[in-house]
């Protein structure tokens, strides 16, 4: 696949998007070493954008099964670290509904949850090849 | 700002945008067929939606120009959505998601008849799984005022053919129908969908720019 062409196809006729995608693509595909997480401030740093509207399209898009370039991830607190949700509460937020703390048993609000990025497939694949 | 709560990361993108795009993602690696067509409509019904809300800049566009535009919303939202060469035909729009596959046949102002039987007799699913048994055919209206009627009066031949029809309760331009493919003898149900792009306003505004265009154009 040419992440490239297919980024360029989709965003043809939304340059501000179309930038920020091709900024994050390239500048984490150069990289010889991935993170394991990426941060929503990191990555706008990176898309050379400062416009949150056209970050997080531009972030969600790229973690599309389409792209996998990045993989989306909601972590919550525990004892001061934060942890990854669990896929079972991460398909209850994606229905609408309550996300429950895995320790606690409490219902955590998104204001509790920190939403983040990790490599995805395409970037993961690159660094293997 | 580097960390973000999922709280502000809906702010900027919308908390429906987000849960959809969780939603998609789990569904291309575990989700069940009927997950991914219940998703596929609520996206095709919001490019419909956004088709409609502009229709006056859609008079002069092509079949393949809707079309077209149809397919990049699906595959900005992450679908690999294409107007496809490998199903029997070029059956106008292909998607997948995942191991998932669903198609669709769109007409302008055309034959409801035609695009049936192309969606019933030529073409096959991308996967060629006899299991993913939805499809769309989807008609654009520009030329016609009433596009329910147009769609009433669709419904009414295939129920007098024998087939049976269900409304679509999320789209006033919609409905489903149930019907068996040649060939493999199974059951396609196939939701029938109306992008209403008639605009002709009669306000005096418009009946002015329109006597100027007229005026222009004769002269």
């Amino acid at each position: 696949m040419n992440v490239d062409r297919v980024i360029h196809e989709d965003w043809a006729e939304e340059s501000s998007l179309l930038e920020a995608c091709l900024n994050v693509w390239h500048k984490l595909s150069a990289r010889e070493y991935q993170l394991d997480h990426y941060t929503f401030g990191e990555l706008a740093q990176l898309a050379e954008c400062d416009d949150g509207s056209i970050v997080s399209r531009a972030l969600l898009y790229l973690s599309t099964p389409r792209l996998k370039v990045l993989k989306t991830c909601l972590m919550y607190e525990f004892n001061g670290n934060f942890l990854e949700l669990p896929d079972e509460e991460v398909a209850h937020y994606s229905k609408g509904e309550v996300v429950i703390h895995p320790e606690f048993g409490d219902p955590l609000h998104e204001s509790q949850i920190l939403l983040c990025f990790t490599p995805g497939f395409r970037l993961l694949d690159k660094g293997s090849a | 700002m580097t960390q973000i709560t999922l709280e502000q990361f809906q702010q900027y993108a919308g908390k429906k945008s987000v849960q959809a795009a969780f939603l998609r993602a789990r569904i291309s690696e575990e989700g069940t067929y009927q997950d991914f067509i219940e998703q596929l409509y609520v996206d095709i019904d919001a490019l419909i939606y956004a088709l409609q809300a502009s229709r006056e800049i859609r008079q002069n566009d092509s079949e393949d120009r809707i079309s077209q535009d149809i397919l990049i919303g699906l595959n900005q939202h992450g679908y690999h959505a294409t107007h496809d060469g490998k199903t029997g035909g070029h059956v106008d729009i292909s998607v997948r998601l995942g191991e998932h596959s669903w198609i669709g046949e769109a007409k302008k102002d055309g034959n409801f008849q035609e695009g049936f039987l192309q969606l019933t007799t030529r073409y096959v699913q991308a996967s060629g799984n006899y299991a993913h048994d939805h499809g769309g055919l989807i008609f654009y209206i520009i030329q016609s005022s009433d596009a329910l009627g147009k769609l009433n009066g669709w419904r009414t031949k295939l129920t007098d053919a024998g087939n049976t029809c269900l409304d679509c309760n999320k789209n006033k331009l919609a409905f489903f129908s149930t019907h068996k493919l040649e060939g493999s003898g199974t059951d396609l149900t196939i939701r029938t969908m109306i992008v209403s792009l008639y605009h002709r306003p009669q306000d005096k505004s418009a009946r002015i720019s329109a006597a100027k265009k007229k005026r222009i154009s004769s002269s």
